[in-house]
């Protein structure tokens, strides 16, 4: 994940949300043009995403993410909170 | 090592915290019982009255339970999350473990207190013991953000009211105990 580019989401010009205009295969050069939009996951940090990767491997447990975070169960809840509380909001700018 | 000190329910929470807060609050009753020292309110310590030995342990768990209560309560009611009881129960018991060094300064109270209570000894002691009573509510301040996730103003706001009524409840426990048993 560490690796990964940051994922632009704002236009720089005029701070509306961006959209996907192009796909493109390495194998075979073929692109795709069109407009799509970014699912609400992709419009995380690299740090939220990495939670919600780690959260879905947990089965989805809290107290197995609190205890390989080192850190307490509430602590790990508010996380999740504050994800989940990002993704509405994305979810309301993009409507 | 700040964040163990001021806020080490990022790491420990629940039963954990739980076990932990009670068994500090259980020395924190013995030491009392030796020198008179009386944790009769939320936020509260008077040293001088002499009591039997299970009162003083009473007392740790009314005012504990009090405040547990109430944070409880008012998490339930204003947080948008959901609330465990064990994780306030928890970390609020660990909350008052600033509360033993109290107890181990009021062996210092000079002995003619309740006759001269505003001698300068039990000025110095009073002052001594203000830097963990000060920690203690940062303590509860803490534990009540993260295991209720609070956040801004508004968490100052509801801490403060809760704060108050924690020491309303414990003290209207203490009235109707202690006038039936002392």
């Amino acid at each position: 994940m560490g690796n990964l580019k940051k994922l632009p989401q704002i236009c720089p010009a005029c701070s509306a949300s961006l959209k996907v205009t192009a796909l493109s295969c390495e194998s075979c050069d073929t692109i795709i043009t069109g407009s799509f939009e970014l699912p609400s996951l992709f419009r995380l940090s690299s740090e939220d995403l990495q939670f919600v990767l780690d959260f879905v491997k947990c089965s989805g447990s809290l107290k197995i993410m609190a205890q390989q975070m080192k850190l307490s169960y509430p602590t790990v809840r508010n996380l999740l909170d504050d994800i989940i509380a990002r993704i509405k909001t994305n979810e309301q700018i993009s409507q | 090592m700040k964040k163990w000190i001021f806020s080490p329910f990022r790491f420990v929470a629940g039963e954990k915290a739980l076990i932990i807060g009670w068994a500090v609050m259980i020395a924190t009753a013995c030491i009392a019982f030796f020198n008179n020292a009386h944790f009769d309110g939320a936020i509260d310590v008077h040293v001088g009255r002499i009591s039997s030995f299970p009162l003083y342990f009473l007392e740790q768990f009314i005012v504990w339970g009090s405040v547990v209560l109430i944070f409880y309560f008012i998490g339930r009611l204003f947080s948008n999350t959901s609330v465990r009881f064990i994780d306030v129960a928890g970390t609020m018991a660990l909350a008052r473990w600033p509360m033993i060094f109290v107890a181990l300064i009021s062996f210092a109270e000079p002995s003619d207190l309740l006759i001269n209570p505003i001698s300068t000894a039990a000025i110095l002691v009073a002052l001594s013991s203000l830097p963990f009573i000060v920690w203690m509510i940062a303590l509860m301040y803490s534990a009540f953000i993260i295991s209720c996730n609070m956040k801004g103003g508004r968490a100052t706001g509801l801490f403060i009211l809760a704060l108050v009524l924690s020491e309303v409840l414990s003290k209207i426990l203490f009235y109707l105990i202690f006038t039936h048993t002392t």
